[in-house]
């Protein structure tokens, strides 16, 4: 198996929300023991000591079934953000995290369009917490992440984007009675390696107003920085040349006034508008 | 008298701050804030860096006013507003080293470089910046140690420094607001626009004018001295046009983007949105219109105020408050988080009129009128506090106590979780309700279903059951537990109620599962030391299980409670009691328990043959699985018309 874009296909219509995947995850990464700590909502959602959860939802087909995990953007908008190149998204697809370098600054946790980053604000020396579509077992062990191994019905599949876009496509357009004709994470915030079908309308945010546009988060940003160095060097050019200019005429007009007839003092500078 | 008021309170707080930062330090980030997973950025980010930086504004703003457009009547402000910058920049690397989660990294941005990352560019603008602004700063120091040589040096090349400090604060001022651009869903549409980074930085600079108008017009009060009103009157001006594009931009913004509709909606960010801008922007620019407001000090300072906390409040909207409403987070800052931001402001304030009083930053005040300001006026000479308080340090000493006061008064003060280290919260277990239902079996499909409420006429192969519903953690989630069946079943495989009550209270047949597992996730103690004591007679009667005085009073060498209670049922479970075990009297947190038992006790049936799909995962339990519970897909509904069980007692 080639490791080039690796990614997640999750059939919502096939999970029974068992969790197994949750605790293969908790085992594999030997994530701490679940806690009530105070900053924690719902000690069942996302957390420092869950990377992926099972989250229920009322449809009007019934009850499903929503895992949630770090979709592993294609254009990550925590990668952009961090500060110190602590996340990093790597060739296989996963965007992995470096605790040797995370200086905790949180940047990662704003700029997320998912809310996937959680903090373990419960460690002396808290780093950030999200899943890493087991990077390490995938590219040094050539096995399938462990959510995907603990999946009991098939539910959640590991494979290339590419083919699991297929994949999808194809259950789709084989049971187009059963599936919302959509495959979530194809086109959102520039497409995320992690894929969802569904017999329903999924919401894969928390956010009042859903995440439903196109651009790529760093976009949004990138747009901007991108003309930081011209800024500088305008804005330096401007002051210089302003300074040149004001400075040259007074002292022009000082000498004017020490040379010719006596004037009015020179250090008034009457250059305020 | 004023100074030396004003001077207790900042070391009052000082004191505060410096003992959460210590705190902070020993337990980490976590202990001490109330932020959360939702809300990562609160007050420290908002207001203590966010709010800061365009406050220290007035550095680059009056730089560029008197040194580069040569507008020489605020040249009386500029090193004060120097001053200012360093200060508040220095307050935002303190602040942000104690903000980040590992405070020793700090650095690392300066050896990890990344390019494509705003913070990145803010931090390198800052640090630069902070080494231009002491560059700026360091005239005045120069000055007093009178080396005139590097002075003149200094002199010659600070021009250069002059215009990179304002390029540099143009980029880090507008990359504030660069920031946000990356957060469209969570921030509020009434503050999230692409125009963000404009109008961060130019309310950086209308900001400015009124920043250094305010520290003037509080410097020159503290001290006694007439306030130079002909530069504050010229700065007013300034940042009321200033403020009046500001205002344009945004509401014209807001308009273009079609944003209007939410002026006028009933909603707590509406509310927040028009204070901000009453505050920010509208209030000055009116007032500062008129210009006998201009020329009153008292009008400016309010006027100054006002525009302060509506521009802080902008920032701390941007960076956190406006996205309350989106991600439903909930967040009130701890009393730690209050107390550092106004300790380290409150230390900056002092280090600011430290260098007041010893160098020339204000050419109005120095020298007599500091003198002055100290008097400490009418004094008792003969009372207590003059034999402490007296000189020479007179202030010294009295600032040290004040400080030193606020170090004991804030260790009572703070929360046990900020002092201690943060403790996961307990989460007492809730006993569990009992309902009576029906149960449907087809034997064929090793199906069961249970039907509530009960109907009658649903014919004679349906039989009645008493079940448990569960819900410890009072979260909601119900499982669904037929304790007459798992007898049963036990029963067939010749096991006994052992089985599950491992352990039970002295004179009790089967304690509740919470009897001994009370919270949720951590291990409780089980064994009453004091019960035991006071049915033996107090001290009186400790070798009754102590039985070898010589030997340490531990657990290891302490009577086996097996020895005086023989009917307590030998474990076949988790709890070791019998002898020649190792004694625990800790019970495993709740959830860790059920698992222990439920789960080793289904996957075994799993691999005994068991045909129900799913027998041994955790939706057999915990979800309503319509192979296992069928119809009862309510059991939230359920919840209300079934009786709570009562613990029974055990002990005499």
């Amino acid at each position: 198996m080639t490791i080039n874009h690796m990614a997640i296909l999750n059939d919502v219509t096939k999970c029974t929300g068992c969790e197994q995947c949750v605790s293969a995850c908790r085992d594999y990464n030997a994530l701490p023991k679940e806690q009530n700590w105070r900053w924690l909502k719902d000690p069942h959602e996302l957390s420092s000591a869950r990377w992926t959860t099972i989250r229920e939802e009322k449809t009007a087909r019934g009850r499903r079934f929503v895992r949630r995990q770090c979709r592993h953007c294609l254009e990550p908008a925590c990668v952009e953000a961090c500060i110190v190149g602590a996340l990093k998204k790597s060739p296989s697809g996963a965007v992995t995290y470096d605790p040797e370098l995370c200086i905790g600054c949180r940047y990662c946790m704003v700029a997320c369009p998912w809310e996937i980053p959680k903090y373990s604000w419960e460690d002396r020396i808290p780093l950030i917490q999200k899943c890493s579509l087991c990077h390490d077992r995938v590219t040094a062990e050539g096995k399938v992440p462990a959510c995907v191994e603990a999946c009991p019905h098939g539910a959640t599949v590991f494979g290339e984007r590419t083919e699991l876009l297929a994949e999808a496509h194809r259950r789709l357009a084989a049971e187009p009675e059963r599936y919302v004709q959509k495959v979530w994470g194809e086109h959102e915030v520039g497409g995320t390696s992690v894929l969802y079908i569904a017999d329903f309308d999924l919401a894969l945010d928390d956010f009042a107003t859903h995440v439903d546009d196109t651009t790529p988060v760093p976009n949004r940003t990138f747009r901007v920085l991108r003309h930081m160095p011209s800024v500088f060097v305008g804005m330096s050019a401007v002051m210089g040349g302003t300074y040149w200019i004001i400075e040259r005429r007074q002292r022009l007009q000082k000498e004017g006034a020490s040379t010719g007839a006596k004037d009015e003092d020179g250090t008034g500078g009457g250059s305020e508008a | 008298m004023r100074l030396l008021t004003v001077k207790s309170i900042l070391w009052f707080f000082a004191g505060f701050g410096f003992v959460v930062i210590l705190l902070r330090m020993l337990h980490g980030v976590g202990s001490v804030v109330a932020l959360n997973d939702l809300l990562p950025w609160g007050l420290w980010k908002g207001g203590g860096v966010v709010a800061l930086v365009p406050i220290g504004g007035a550095g680059f703003t009056l730089a560029a006013f008197v040194y580069v457009f040569h507008w020489r009547r605020y040249e009386p402000l500029a090193r004060a507003a120097v001053l200012l910058g360093l200060m508040c920049y220095s307050s935002v690397a303190i602040g942000l080293t104690f903000d980040i989660g590992i405070w020793w990294r700090i650095v690392f941005p300066v050896f990890f470089w990344q390019f494509h990352s705003t913070l990145f560019e803010i931090a390198w603008c800052i640090m630069l910046y902070l080494g231009v602004l002491a560059f700026e700063f360091s005239h005045a120091i120069l000055e007093r140690l009178r080396w005139t040589t590097i002075l003149h040096l200094v002199e010659k090349v600070s021009i250069v420094f002059i215009i990179l400090g304002i390029a540099l604060s143009t980029l880090h001022q507008s990359s504030l607001g660069t920031l946000f651009l990356a957060t469209p869903y969570r921030l509020h549409p009434l503050w999230y626009s692409p125009l963000l980074p404009l109008l961060f930085f130019i309310t950086a600079i209308g900001l400015g004018c009124l920043t250094i108008t305010w520290v003037t017009l509080v410097t020159h009060w503290l001290y006694g001295v007439k306030q130079p009103l002909a530069p504050l009157t010229g700065l007013a001006r300034i940042a009321s046009i200033v403020l009046g594009a500001y205002l344009v931009l945004r509401l014209g913004d807001l308009l273009v983007a079609g944003k209007a509709g939410y002026f006028f909606t009933p909603d707590w960010n509406v509310l927040n949105f028009w204070v901000e801008l009453l505050l920010s922007a509208i209030l000055p620019i009116v007032f500062l219109s008129r210009r006998s407001y201009r020329e009153s000090p008292t009008a400016l300072f309010w006027i100054a105020t006002a525009a302060i906390v509506g521009m802080s409040l902008n920032r701390v909207n941007v960076a956190g408050l406006a996205t309350l409403s989106a991600t439903q987070a909930t967040y009130i800052p701890s009393w730690a988080e209050w107390f550092v931001t106004l300790g380290i402001l409150s230390a900056a304030g002092l280090v600011y009129l430290l260098c007041v009083e010893h160098l020339r930053v204000f050419p109005t005040i120095g020298g007599a009128q500091v003198e002055g300001a100290h008097d400490l006026g009418t004094i008792d000479p003969a009372g207590w506090h003059t034999t402490f308080f007296r000189a020479p340090f007179a202030g010294a000493r009295f600032f040290s106590a004040v400080f030193v006061a606020a170090v004991g008064l804030v260790l009572v003060l703070l929360p046990d979780s900020a002092v201690f280290g943060a403790r996961p919260e307990p989460t007492p277990t809730r006993g569990p309700r009992s309902v009576e239902l029906q149960r449907l079996e087809d034997a064929s499909a090793d199906l069961v279903q249970y039907v509530f409420p009960i109907e009658p006429d649903r014919g004679l192969e349906t039989q009645r059951t008493r079940a448990l519903l569960l819900d410890a953690d009072a979260n909601g989630r119900y499982v669904l537990f037929e304790h007459e069946r798992h007898g049963d079943r036990l029963e067939e495989q010749g096991r006994t109620c052992a089985a599950c009550h491992h352990q039970s209270l002295p004179f009790a047949q089967a304690s509740s599962c919470r009897t001994c597992h009370r919270d949720m996730y951590q291990p409780t103690q089980i064994f009453d030391h004091g019960a035991h004591e006071r049915s033996y007679g107090g001290n009186a009667d400790c070798p009754t299980c102590h039985t070898d005085p010589t030997l340490p009073k531990t657990k290891a060498t302490t009577v086996q409670c097996k020895e005086c209670h023989p009917a307590m049922v030998e474990t076949e479970t988790l709890v070791r009691t019998g002898a020649g075990q190792e004694q625990s009297t800790l019970a495993s947190g709740y959830k860790d328990a059920m698992h222990g038992l439920c789960v080793t006790c289904h996957q075994r049936e799993v691999e005994r043959g068991s045909k129900r799909p799913g027998f041994g995962e955790c939706s057999a339990c915990h979800r309503d699985v319509p192979t296992i519970t069928g119809t009862l897909q309510r059991l939230r509904e359920v919840a209300p018309r079934s009786t709570p069980m009562q613990s029974e007692g055990g002990r005499p």
